[in-house]
């Protein structure tokens, strides 16, 4: 994995983590790569996959269990949680990109049904 | 906390010019770090008094707390830029040779790696390629439980296969007890696995942070500060 | 430092054993052709000398000639690469002190000059019994009776003047190193080396004729040369490793006295140890505090 955009790495470990979470890659309870091998597999520094994982697990999306490693949440409502804030994020910056370019509220509405019904 | 390397003053001068100009630095135990800098901005010059292969005009090195000499030689694992073994050698050679002369030294460790380096014990030193080169040098000063490692320039001219390799290599042999000292120019593929960079900008510290910190604070990686630094 | 020495005997043995091989080589012929030469006379009662044989006797005197000049200029250049190549990158960032390396490479380089000095002496020696003395205790009882005070005192003297040559080279190439960072100019060393011999041989004999006096190796009694009644030359300068060793007048190192045996000059073999200390010390100084790879 390259890290490119402006945020720190440990920031875009979280988000890759929380991606998978969402999108059910990672299930809830299943058992997180080790710090080493996830900091092996990304080309980075452990102590930066040990920060994200912390910063996570503050977060109680992970928990971890001395001596078995760090676990994904095994509670629903935080994931369901976690994924109503990544959806609302995503809509807020497509909001915020569309006003930019000069669409308003009404336009926007028509747009998106005319992409979901598939034309 | 604890600093493996103390420097103070630092001046390293010749005829015309000065390589390194009044430098202070000390670095933390446990840390990888990164000393990024384009040619002729005192990387190698640093990198070589810290090896002792190099004496300073002024200033003071203390190397867990003693100057460069035979006790810090024997702490320090050194990764040239350059094929520093002998000709004559075979890997296998190169790696009793090692055994030998280094107490830190770990023979099984260094058989596992030449296994992941997929490099066979008994090809002769000379007849290696470039990458191959690279990979038995890093497998020899990884093998070593050294407290200072200083890898210099360790991914440049090699493949992205083999670059690969030696990323992964410095990362499972990096230990919180050990510090790593990694000069590069290649910022980008390498710069994830840095804990603090140093910029170094004629023979002095332009910069000097937290690698994390640094991305948060200036709002981009460290190889886009690093073109911003030294663009003309 | 064990383990240093270790590791340059095996990185230069092949080729000294190589050097070894065709100086052995080389000295068979020329015996072999004396020995033919020979059988020629007894045959025909004149000299019978093909051009043939005269151009392989030449040749091989050429070809030891070369090969010990190849050998001198090996072992010299075994320390100039580790000043001047990458090699050193190993070799000074070993957890060794400079003078440990000196002193492996300096012992190292005299074990090569008397393996070469000694298989080559003992092989035609033993070549030259076997061609033309055909009685074996003769013969092995011809070798031991060689071997005595007066052989052991010129071996020393040899090593003494050896050591010298070794560590002007050694140092003459330390100081050209770190005053002088240009590669291409590096062959300063051996005009600095050529200087230094003059002068360390000027000072030799400044010193042995001032302070004529010289130590009986046989009973260890010191005479003043006045004392020495009337004395032979020694057995020529052919044993002298290259150096001043033996030379003619009264303040040469060590001569055989009419008495058939050895005295040495205290004072100039003195001098020449200084100089050994000295020069390894110098040198020992340059590649610790002052090197610059």
């Amino acid at each position: 994995m390259e890290f490119k955009d402006n945020l720190p790495i440990y920031v875009q470990i979280k988000n890759l983590i929380k991606k998978k979470i969402a999108s059910g890659e990672l299930k809830k309870g299943e058992k997180l790569p080790s710090v080493r091998e996830f900091s092996t597999k990304l080309k980075t520094n452990p102590n930066t996959v040990q920060r994200a994982y912390s910063e996570l697990e503050r977060e109680d999306l992970v928990f971890t269990q001395r001596g078995l490693g760090t676990f994904v949440s095994e509670d629903e409502k935080t994931i369901l949680e976690l994924k109503k804030n990544m959806a609302s994020n995503i809509v807020k910056s497509f909001l915020h990109d569309m006003i930019a370019i000069g669409f308003k509220e009404g336009e926007i509405l028509d747009l998106i049904k005319k992409n979901i019904k598939g034309e | 906390m604890e600093n493996i390397v103390e420097i103070k003053g630092l001046t390293k001068s010749y005829l015309n010019k000065k390589a390194i100009n009044d430098l202070n630095l000390n670095l933390e135990k446990g840390k990888v770090i990164g000393i990024l800098g384009p040619n002729g901005s005192g990387k190698t010059t640093l990198i070589k008094i810290l090896t002792g292969i190099l004496r300073q005009s002024r200033g003071e090195v203390l190397i867990d707390g003693e100057k460069p000499g035979a006790y810090t030689k024997s702490i320090v694992s050194y990764l040239p830029d350059r094929n520093f073994l002998y000709d004559w050698m075979s890997v296998e050679d190169a790696i009793e040779f090692y055994n030998d002369f280094y107490e830190d030294f770990d023979k099984t460790k260094a058989y596992e790696l030449l296994d992941f380096m997929k490099l066979d014990k008994k090809d002769k030193v000379k007849a290696l390629s470039k990458g191959m080169h690279e990979k038995l040098n890093l497998t020899l000063v990884l093998s070593r439980e050294a407290k200072l490692y200083v890898l210099d320039e360790p991914i440049a001219g090699v493949d992205p296969v083999a670059r690969d390799q030696i990323l992964d290599a410095i990362i499972k042999n990096y230990n919180e007890d050990s510090t790593m000292l990694i000069t590069t120019h290649l910022v980008r593929d390498i710069e994830a696995v840095f804990d603090e960079v140093i910029f170094l900008k004629d023979g002095q510290i332009y910069m000097q942070g937290n690698a994390e910190k640094l991305r948060e604070e200036k709002h981009m990686q460290i190889d886009d500060l690093y073109k911003e630094i030294f663009a003309e | 430092m064990r383990k240093y020495m270790k590791y340059e005997i095996k990185g230069t043995y092949k080729f000294i054993l190589g050097i070894l091989a065709v100086v052995l080589i080389a000295s068979s012929v020329i015996q072999f052709n004396i020995l033919s030469e020979i059988n020629t006379i007894e045959r025909t009662g004149g000299f019978a000398s093909d051009g043939f044989r005269a151009l392989t006797l030449i040749t091989s005197i050429l070809v030891i000639f070369g090969a010990f000049l190849t050998a001198f200029f090996f072992i010299v250049g075994s320390f100039r690469k580790e000043l001047y190549d990458d090699r050193g990158y190993l070799t000074f960032t070993l957890p060794l002190t400079g003078r440990q390396i000196l002193g492996s490479k300096l012992l190292v380089s005299l074990l090569w000059y008397l393996v070469l000095g000694a298989g080559i002496a003992i092989y035609n020696m033993v070549l030259a019994l076997i061609l033309f003395e055909n009685d074996i205790s003769y013969m092995i009882r011809t070798i031991l009776q060689s071997i005595d005070i007066s052989f052991i005192s010129l071996l020393i003297i040899s090593i003494v003047s050896t050591l010298v040559t070794l560590i002007l080279i050694y140092f003459a190439i330390a100081l050209s190193r770190v005053t002088i960072r240009n590669k291409k100019i590096g062959g300063i060393w051996f005009l600095l080396f050529i200087v230094l011999n003059m002068m360390v041989t000027f000072l030799t004999y400044q010193f042995s004729g001032l302070l004529p006096y010289y130590l009986n190796v046989s009973d260890f009694s010191i005479e003043h040369i006045y004392n020495i009644s009337s004395f032979m030359m020694g057995p020529g300068n052919s044993y002298s490793g290259g150096m001043q060793i033996l030379s003619n007048g009264s303040n040469a190192l060590m001569f055989i006295g009419s008495d058939f045996k050895p005295y040495l000059n205290i004072f100039g073999v003195l001098f020449q140890i200084i100089v050994i200390v000295a020069g390894f010390l110098g040198t020992g100084y340059l590649i610790e505090k002052k090197i610059d790879l």
